[in-house]
């Protein structure tokens, strides 16, 4: 497997999934035209990568806007980290917001209900 | 066209522009609708001076935004509707604007297909008869359960509008032709909470 890097774009977010440390990260805006496209190859290496793992690891994440389909892409992506979790695998995952930034915060709190997987939200 | 006439054009969009002044209209964007469009409108609206000082305005005027202008791109590219071939499907006018003191407001107009239109009016009265915590609800179940393929949110975007405006979404469909309609839909935000 493959570091999986995308640079931020102004409707997509920075991916930063690096397999030596076991840090995945996400940041920046979503709200792509089609987020199917965006979203499905990411799923898709972090299902290799989970079923794979071995080490603890860590996703963090520090968005400050999501369109309505890329919230339903993250859940889907919470979905499969918590399923891991739920197997066994040492995940935890940080959501980071900006204090001014009230609908991050309201994001990251939507994703933690339902979920087994520690979720912590932080001010930055 | 000769400078005259040029002359006497610019004098009429000068008087145009007076009068969307006196309305308050912060930006005015009438033309072809394209994610790269959206994106560059997108950035108008945050950097606005007045708008860019309050985060919370800020964000939830951009996200309204957002989601009605992808509404429309959404639409004007669905094949389903490939028989009409109207190229004004992919148009929009987006107004955002400011009454009074403290309240803020977002306009959009586009044409529509009768197909289109229904389902919008089913979804918008639908949303109308909610209580702020029945379509706060909606809207988590909607997300949770929603699809991520393209153009298929099931009215999720309309959701969020509804739950980032201060006010009941108002709209107007007029009548084009046997085929078409024009919808036109206003957000209120409020500046403070």
């Amino acid at each position: 497997m493959e570091n999986l890097i995308l640079k931020s774009t102004e409707s997509t977010p920075l991916i930063d999934f690096n397999l030596t440390n076991n840090l995945l990260r996400i940041k920046g805006e979503s709200y792509p035209e089609n987020p199917a496209e965006f979203y499905l190859p990411i799923l898709e290496w972090l299902e290799n990568y989970l079923k794979q793992l071995s080490q603890p690891s860590t996703i963090e994440f520090l968005i400050e806007y999501l369109n309505s389909s890329s919230c339903i892409a993250f859940i889907r992506l919470m979905e499969l980290f918590d399923k891991y979790f739920q197997d066994g695998k040492n995940l935890t995952i940080n959501w980071y917001y900006h204090p001014e930034n009230e609908m991050s915060l309201e994001y990251g709190q939507l994703f933690q209900s339902d979920l087994k997987i520690p979720f912590n939200i932080k001010e930055v | 066209m000769n400078i005259q006439e040029f002359d006497m054009m610019l004098n009429q969009s000068f008087s145009f522009k007076e009068q969307m002044n006196q309305k308050g209209v912060l930006l005015c964007y009438e033309g072809d609708i394209s994610q790269k469009i959206i994106e560059d409108i997108g950035r108008i609206i945050k950097h606005n001076i007045e708008v860019n000082a309050n985060p919370i305005l800020m964000r939830r005027l951009f996200g309204i935004f957002i989601e009605q202008a992808q509404n429309i791109l959404h639409y004007s590219t669905d094949e389903k509707f490939d028989e009409y071939d109207n190229e004004d499907l992919k148009k929009a006018v987006a107004i955002l604007g400011k009454n009074g003191n403290d309240k803020y407001y977002m306009i959009t107009g586009n044409l529509v297909t009768k197909s289109q239109q229904k389902n919008l009016s089913l979804l918008l009265e639908e949303i109308k008869k909610l209580s702020r915590k029945e379509l706060m609800d909606l809207y988590v179940r909607k997300v949770k359960t929603g699809s991520i393929v393209k153009g298929k949110g099931g009215g999720v975007g309309l959701l969020e509008i509804a739950r980032f405006a201060s006010e009941p979404l108002e709209y107007t469909i007029n009548d084009i032709d046997d085929n078409f309609s024009y919808f036109i839909m206003k957000a209120v935000i409020k500046g403070r909470n």
